[in-house]
């Protein structure tokens, strides 16, 4: 799986939330970025 | 403030202007006025703050749609004798809006959550979970009660528990780091970690 993650401030000094996911991993093989 | 016979002693220009008084107010009971604010019931409680001593609050709004949150307390002397009763009206109209506001966003969230396939999750910076989607849990095989509000590193799923997976997500947050994607092998997410 291939875990991606994205930081969002929540303004006024509310700090930040996390957004996780997690996605299929390509197949070997395959090209990735 | 009022006497104890719930008549008006003073107010201050807030008062006057918010609740529409007019300086000859001064001297008349609250049963005679006709306050901007309904509040069903005021003389009653103003009476039972005097005779128990106990404060009140309560959140109410006036015709205009003006949130307040008003607080009846007992006024005492400096030596402490019972007069009457003080009201502290604070407009607390934003503030609603605000958590109305945020509330819509975080229903908003959950149902864009909601039907991606994806397993998804809103973290905090102490990396505990807010918010997962149908698909995380059922992913995890944990229900919403066993995720909310508890460390991703506590559910009992090793995955969630690597080193890796938590630097990484402190770097997303902190906004170090140098990718924004985390390949993590595993064959079972509630068993078995292959690398």
């Amino acid at each position: 799986m291939v875990l991606k993650a994205r930081a969002v401030d929540q303004g006024d000094g509310g700090g930040k939330l996390i957004l996780m996911a997690l996605h299929p991993a390509k197949p070997a093989g395959k090209t990735s970025n | 403030m009022l006497g104890s016979d719930l008549r008006i002693r003073r107010f201050t220009p807030t008062a006057e202007r918010d609740l529409h008084l007019i300086p000859s107010d001064i001297g008349r009971s609250i049963n005679d006025l006709k306050l901007s604010v309904d509040v069903p019931g005021l003389s009653g409680l103003v009476s039972e703050v005097i005779d128990t001593l106990a404060p009140k609050e309560l959140e109410v709004r006036d015709q205009e749609g003006v949130w307040y949150h008003l607080r009846i307390r007992p006024y005492k002397t400096i030596d402490n004798h019972i007069q009457g009763a003080v009201l502290v009206w604070v407009d607390i109209s934003r503030a609603k809006r605000n958590a109305g506001l945020l509330q819509d966003s975080f229903d908003l969230t959950q149902a864009i959550a909601g039907i991606v396939t994806s397993p998804i999750a809103v973290l905090d910076e102490a990396l505990r979970i807010k918010l997962g989607n149908d698909a995380f849990y059922s992913h995890f095989k944990l229900s919403r009660e066993q995720v909310v509000d508890r460390p991703i590193g506590r559910l009992g799923r090793p995955v969630l528990d690597m080193p890796a997976v938590h630097k990484f997500l402190a770097e997303a947050a902190s906004g170090e780091g140098d990718s924004s994607n985390l390949t993590v092998a595993y064959h079972d997410p509630h068993i078995t970690i292959r690398n």
